[in-house]
């Protein structure tokens, strides 16, 4: 009877980033081992907890039939004398399988007859399939870190105290990384110590839970978000949420808990960056947000969800105030020195060994800053904010806070600015221009903000490409296709008139910028979803693959969101179909044909003609416009005419080659048209596809 | 708990738990790592179980004694279990209990942290321990050791005891921290020591007389490596380390001096290694023949 197979292998702590991929891995391994057997199963999911990865696969066969194998040799005319007797082919093939030639036996197929004799193979229990194949694939897995303990034979991502492997409630036999599978758990570390015995592989998160595990990190990470929320309250605020900080702490506990710490009002005159920062970089913790401003108060994750002595909160009171004086120091001595004053400390700070100093680069930002703006033009930004944003955007990374909190490059740039009265837009395009940090992330509020950002990046990708630092496949350690993607996004959503070659222009670096900016546009695209058909269908039409850089990446973005609307559409299945008719008719070859009046009289013809000459002005005017919803509606009008056409009009007529001139240059006509501003023939049988 | 009590009390446990009762190295190290019951030892196939306590100088860290948490010197607490024992946490989590923290009242986590020392040639997977927050110890199965992958694979537990003295009752400041029940603190014994060190790290070091040393102290273990004398070589390339760290503190490298400085030392570490398991293994690894711990 099929049954559940259920796997954990508990080990000292994991770290929180690696458990959800572990996970994942150990999952595809399981399958992999059950499906390359031929064992049947149902769905199969992963689980990850500090202490634990864990798989279970619904609906496991216990057993792997018994089965006869049809093994082919050579043909049967090869492999039997006259006298019927095996041939030295014969006796060939019959000891490379082990078998003795007279068991041969002459076997009919599909393709002739063949030598060939039928092996049993025996049956194996689940048992057997999976202590002969996961003990191996499970040693195999990577991780960003691996180890060694004890004696230094195994290796994995911490050493692995226990192995559960049941198949319903019964123990499946086998050892992983030395450890002897059974069926005993572990709960809590300290909450609930001793085993969680599992009587079955169905109960496994119940068990867990009963022993104070939560292991579905939903169920764990709502547990969290209520702890958070009603501890704010109780401060009389709301939680500043951080869904970056809520995936890390969300695995580094099996039963969460919050901790609500108070630290000293007079915390409150710095910067509301610097605080929240603090409490996250330093202690994982979250910030409250009071009526007007923060509240003096954080909330810190525990793996218990009681604190009966005070010293969990006692303790991270104690630290955070620790932290909180470093960054109140840090923040005195900046603003010691105006921003400015610092850009000549960065001559000691090294961009790159070939490329020389952050000063360097500064001066290269600055005056590609004012390249970018003058080309865009004084109705689209203030170039001199822009320039002079671009000088002062590297000087925090001289500073303290920078030092201690790298993440707030940038940040404190634009806080020192303000606090000395620089002009707000010019703190604001320093504060922004390493934005969009991710996918999720904006872009800059300001255009300013935006010329220094696309500055920044140009600068690194043209600089390092040039240096010989191009990412080669996983490896990418200056980021440079992140930084490629920012540039595409800041130049379309700005909607300014941007091409790749612009930007290649821009960056220097030579052929091979340019190239990895194309390569980087087409990834970029395929990132948002869209096919590698659909960006041809868009490509084809205007230009030719060299050429595609040199079109705004903006309008080819706009143009493919356009196409996108066509997934799923009936009418334009059916306009796709009737242009590759349309394609086979024109790639026909025909004797040529005398030239000479013909007067079309079929109407159909005629009313295609008509729709034709009537629509192709309009969509034109449309696609001038940059009104593609239209062109598409349009096309959409030509779907009755072509249809009715096929249907009712002879178009290749041998009897009459003048009326097959015509219509063929009817078709050429009509293909011309629906394929002027989409290629639609790429999309075909995409219809299914998803974003 | 005082501050000797406690330190008396951990000893006591681990020398309960068949480790070897060692006496801190009498040079200046950075840290417990650079004992030779740890550098050393870790080396090669023979058990080996060690625990002492460390006085550390971190020169760069020193404050002049005005810091409440950051010190010149400080006390590392250093177990060595090689192989390690696969209830190694446990016997952790124990010698916590041993001194009065009771899990249940806290919250205490393993957090990863990867170690890893340039110079020794050395490097661990592991945790630091964080108890309600705050960083108490340092877990680590050392990996590689002197450029030599190691196995069977030694765990490290380092004990900041200060700190963990100053949480047990309740102190903000180190230098308050009572060092016995007769009323003498941290800072009556060390205080002075603090503030002399701060100064000669930060400005009174002698920096031509320190690379002065330094290249001396190159040159000899170079040569004591190549007689062998291993443990006087491994003296002379702790020395050069503490040389190094003054320097540093002093601000006398350039970033390509000092990871040039870090090369020089690593280079030494790692002969001194080798030396030493191949001295062992002329001695036929001695302790491999069962003794029971």
């Amino acid at each position: 009877m099929n049954q559940p197979l259920l796997f954990e292998i508990g080990c000292e702590e994991i770290p929180a980033r690696m458990i959800a991929a572990a996970a994942e891995d150990l999952r595809l391994r399981v399958v992999a081992a059950l499906d390359a057997a031929g064992i049947e199963h149902g769905a199969s999911r992963a689980w990850g907890g500090t202490r634990r990865l864990a798989v279970r696969v619904d609906a496991v066969a216990a057993t792997l039939p018994g089965s006869d194998q049809l093994v082919l040799g050579p043909p049967a005319a090869a492999a039997f004398g006259k006298d019927g007797l095996p041939t030295p082919a014969a006796a060939g093939f019959a000891k490379k399988q082990g078998i003795d030639p007279s068991t041969l036996q002459k076997i009919e197929t599909d393709k002739g007859v063949y030598a060939g004799f039928r092996r049993a193979v025996a049956a194996q229990s689940l048992e057997q399939v999976l202590a002969a194949s996961l003990p191996a694939s499970v040693a195999a897995m990577s991780f960003p870190k691996a180890m060694r303990w004890g004696m230094g034979t195994h290796r994995f991502v911490r050493p692995v105290q226990w192995v559960v492997a049941l198949h319903g409630g019964a123990i499946v036999q086998l050892e992983l990384l030395g450890v002897p599978s059974g069926r005993d758990s572990d709960g809590h570390r300290f909450l609930a110590p001793g085993p969680v015995v599992l009587e079955h592989a169905d109960r496994y998160v119940e068990a867990l839970r009963t022993a104070r595990v939560l292991i579905e990190p939903p169920e764990r990470r709502a547990a969290l978000t209520a702890a958070l929320d009603a501890a704010a309250q109780g401060a009389g605020g709301t939680v500043v949420t951080d869904d970056a900080l809520l995936d890390e702490v969300v695995d580094l506990v099996e039963w969460p808990g919050v901790v609500l710490g108070r630290f000293d009002a007079s915390f409150l005159d710095l910067p509301p960056e610097i605080l929240v920062t603090t409490l996250k970089h330093h202690q994982k913790s979250f910030s409250i947000r009071g009526k007007d401003a923060l509240a003096p108060a954080f909330l810190s994750v525990a793996n218990t969800d009681r604190d009966p002595a005070g010293h969990i909160r006692r303790g991270n009171e104690w630290v955070v105030v620790g932290r909180l004086d470093d960054a109140r120091f840090f923040w005195n001595e900046d603003r010691k020195r105006s921003l400015a004053s610092r850009v000549e400390d960065l001559k000691r700070v090294t961009f790159h060994k070939k490329l020389g100093s952050y000063e360097e680069k500064t001066r290269r930002v600055t005056a590609l800053a004012s390249a970018i703006g003058t080309k865009l033009g004084p109705d689209v930004l203030a170039l001199d904010t822009a320039a002079r944003a671009g000088e002062l955007a590297k000087a925090d990374l001289v500073t303290g806070l920078v030092g201690e909190f790298p993440e707030l490059q940038g940040i404190v740039g634009g806080l020192l600015l303000s606090a000395e009265g620089a002009p707000a837009a010019v703190a604001s395009a320093v504060a922004e221009h390493y934005k969009p940090v991710s996918a999720q992330d904006s872009i800059p509020s300001t255009p300013e903000g935006c010329v220094v950002a696309l500055a920044d990046r140009l600068d690194t990708i043209g600089a390092l490409i040039g240096a010989g630092e191009a990412p080669t496949g996983s490896r990418d350690p200056f980021a440079l296709r992140r930084a490629a993607g920012g540039l595409f996004r800041i130049v379309a959503e700005r909607g300014w008139p941007v091409a790749v070659k612009d930007l290649a222009g821009w960056a220097g670096g030579g052929a091979a910028a340019s190239a990895f900016l194309e390569d980087r546009l087409g990834n970029w695209l395929l990132d948002r979803g869209f096919t590698a058909n659909e960006i041809e269908a868009v490509r084809r039409p205007k230009v030719d693959a060299g050429a595609f850089a040199g079109w705004p990446v903006g309008e080819i973005l706009a143009r493919l969101a356009i196409v996108a609307t066509l997934r799923g559409r009936a009418d334009f299945a059916k306009l796709v179909e009737l242009t590759k008719r349309v394609d086979n008719i024109l790639a026909t070859a025909t004797e040529a044909v005398e030239g000479g009046a013909y007067a079309e009289n079929h109407a159909t013809a005629l009313a295609l003609d008509r729709a034709h000459d009537d629509l192709a002005p309009r969509i034109r005017a449309a696609s001038a416009a940059n009104d593609f919803p239209a062109v598409l509606d349009r096309l959409g009008e030509l779907v009755a005419p072509v249809a009715k056409f096929f249907d009712d009009v002879l178009v290749l007529d041998p009897k009459n080659p003048a009326a097959t001139r015509w219509r063929r240059e009817l078709l050429a006509k009509v293909r011309s048209t629906v394929t002027r501003d989409f290629d639609i023939r790429e999309l075909a049988g995409q219809a299914g596809s998803n974003r | 708990m005082n501050f000797q009590r406690l330190l008396l009390g951990i000893q006591g446990f681990w020398a309960d738990r068949g480790c070897v009762l060692q006496q801190p190295y009498d040079l200046e190290v950075g840290a417990g790592t650079m004992h030779p019951d740890t550098f050393l030892r870790v080396l090669g196939p023979e058990p080996w179980r060690v625990a002492y306590c460390q006085p550390s100088r971190r020169p760069g860290d020193g404050r002049y004694g005005e810091n409440p948490m950051r010190v010149y010197k400080h006390y590392q607490f250093q177990v060595i279990l090689k192989p390690s024992p696969i209830d190694v946490q446990r016997l952790y989590l124990d010698s916590l209990r041993a001194f009065g923290i009771d899990p249940l009242e806290h919250d205490i986590r393993f957090e990863e942290d990867n170690w890893e020392s340039p110079t020794l040639g050395a490097a661990g997977v592991g945790w630091q321990v964080v108890m309600d927050g705050m960083e108490i110890s340092q877990f680590t199965y050392f990996q590689q050791a002197g450029g030599r992958e190691l196995a069977p694979i030694p765990v490290e537990l380092t004990y900041g005891i200060e700190r963990i003295c100053m949480f047990l009752n309740d102190i903000k400041n180190i230098f308050d921290i009572p060092w016995n029940d007769a009323g003498i603190t941290y800072g009556d014994v060390r205080h002075r020591e603090e503030v002399e060190h701060s100064t000669y790290s930060f400005k009174e070091a002698d920096v031509p007389f320190f690379r002065t040393q330094f290249d001396s102290w190159e040159k000899e273990a170079a040569r004591l490596v190549e007689i062998p004398l291993v443990v006087p070589a491994h003296e002379a390339v702790l020395k050069c380390s503490h040389l190094f760290n003054v320097l540093d503190a002093r601000g006398a490298l350039s970033v390509t001096e000092r990871a040039a400085f870090i090369q020089r030392i690593r280079k030494l570490a790692c002969t001194v290694a080798d030396a030493y398991v191949a001295q062992r293994e002329a001695a036929g690894f001695p302790l491999l023949t069962a003794k029971s711990s």
